[in-house]
């Protein structure tokens, strides 16, 4: 089975510069017409997994991300990527697109005693592409340094957290969702440190959401053998007009600044 | 304020193509507000009231020295027939005033670098956003939050506090008016005691 990226390096442009504006049509990409007439695909599988980790930054916390798979057995082709938090080389804090290495050690569950937490749910195509949506759009931002909490890794991922798990939600209720929203009920965000919210309530959804996970024993073998493999470029789709206005923006890496002395 | 301000392309009311840095905050003392047309709260109170303010105390000044431009949160439904709708229904076509749509993404960095409260739920909620408003003086290099829904008097002091700064004779002519309220104040009512 060959493995490629994910389309992440696109520039997720919605351009309303042109003459079409409106609502999406019924059966676009993205609308929830689109996931009603859905009809499930006897070859092709997508995956949204929820995967965080302890131990690994100075403050105990450690990455926290938001991962999609989609494999095809026709194709004999995967595609994976990554988006949140990840360790850089000096085990500091990043946001941004996850190293495939770091998100590999989440193909497999992780064993007892792990510190790792990992919820892998099967979703439609629709709500792979709502959510990769929301990926590629991310992964812009930590591009173009327009992170919406330009000073806040871990807000950032929190959001992004927010935004990848509700829009599963969107036309139908298909996961017990945490309400992760600071009101008088979020009592993970109220009692922990930023960098741990993610983590608990990927924690949250997988006690909520234990029916729906996905075990080894029910993934595509094809997709698990992949681990340690090294993608190939993702396929990039043709530029749109706004990413040919827009110059290429210099690589960026967000990190967090610890206090002078702290040993890693 | 270049680098605070994305240089994005936006539509105006009337189907123009601008930028939003260069065309519409440049060099421009400028009051920035979101709204989205099918806005049922806070939307249509907030643009009556700087059409009140409008009438009241700015006609002078806007499209001179004043801009007001008001951007939709929902870009992907406003189109620029729906921002020129709703600004005739709320009649608020007015001089110096623009309303802008453009895209998400862009819409999204404005709207979390101008009036994010660094809180998940408040920043995810669209409608926290309207009536608030951003009053920018580009050459300044300043900005200032205002609520549209404060007093005229609150609001035209906050846009005071953007204006340019005045030259020395004229903050010291000031100061003298200042000062002989703050003598008259003395005068009739004494120096308040605090125990």
């Amino acid at each position: 089975m060959k493995r490629v990226g994910l389309w992440l390096r696109a520039v997720t442009v919605s351009v309303c510069l042109g003459a079409s504006w409106g609502v999406l049509a019924g059966g676009a990409p993205g609308s929830c017409e689109s996931e009603a007439s859905w009809e499930p695909s006897d070859t092709a599988r997508h995956f949204l997994v929820l995967a965080a980790s302890r131990g690994v930054f100075y403050n105990g916390s450690g990455p926290s991300f938001i991962m999609l798979a989609k494999t095809d057995a026709a194709t004999e082709e995967s595609e994976m990527g990554a988006v949140g938090i990840h360790a850089d080389e000096k085990s500091r804090a990043v946001f941004g697109t996850v190293p495939w290495q770091t998100y590999d050690a989440f193909l497999h569950e992780p064993g007892k005693g792990s510190q790792n937490v990992l919820l892998r749910l099967q979703i439609s195509e629709p709500q792979y592409e709502r959510v990769l949506g929301i990926l590629r759009a991310w992964d812009r931002r930590a591009r173009e340094d327009q992170l919406l909490y330009p000073d806040d890794v871990f807000m950032n991922n929190i959001l992004l957290v927010k935004q990848a798990t509700e829009e599963l939600n969107r036309c139908r209720q298909t996961v017990d969702l945490y309400r992760l929203d600071w009101g008088v009920n979020d009592e993970i965000s109220d009692n922990n440190a930023r960098s741990r919210v993610p983590l608990l309530v990927f924690e949250e959804l997988k006690r909520r959401n234990a029916s729906r996970h996905v075990p080894d024993s029910n993934m595509p073998k094809g997709l698990l053998s992949l681990a340690g493999s090294e993608p190939l470029p993702a396929r990039e789709p043709a530029p749109t007009k706004e990413a040919a206005i827009r110059a290429p923006a210099p690589a960026h890496v967000h990190h967090v600044h610890e206090p002078a002395g702290t040993a890693h | 304020m270049a680098n605070l301000i994305p240089n994005a392309l936006f539509r105006t009311q009337d189907n123009k193509e601008v930028r939003l840095y260069d065309d519409i905050v440049k060099d421009r003392q400028v009051m920035v507000m979101m709204m989205y047309a099918t806005c049922e709260t806070f939307c249509p109170l907030a643009t009556k009231r700087m059409v009140e303010l409008h009438h009241q105390a700015l006609a002078q000044r806007m499209g001179k020295d004043l801009f007001m431009v008001n951007i939709s949160l929902k870009p992907e439904e406003d189109d620029p027939a729906a921002l020129k709708a709703y600004a005739q229904m709320h009649s608020a076509l007015l001089p110096g005033w623009t309303f802008l749509t453009g895209n998400q993404h862009d819409v999204d960095t404005l709207r979390y670098r101008f009036f994010s409260h660094d809180h998940i739920g408040i920043d995810t909620d669209i409608d926290m956003h309207a009536g608030s408003m951003k009053i920018i003086n580009d050459p300044a290099g300043r900005w200032f939050h205002a609520d549209a829904f404060a007093s005229t008097r609150t609001v035209l002091e906050h846009i005071k506090w953007s204006d340019p700064q005045k030259s020395l004779p004229e903050r010291l002519k000031d100061n003298r008016m200042l000062q002989r309220e703050i003598d008259r104040d003395i005068d009739v009512y004494g120096y308040r005691k605090i125990a």
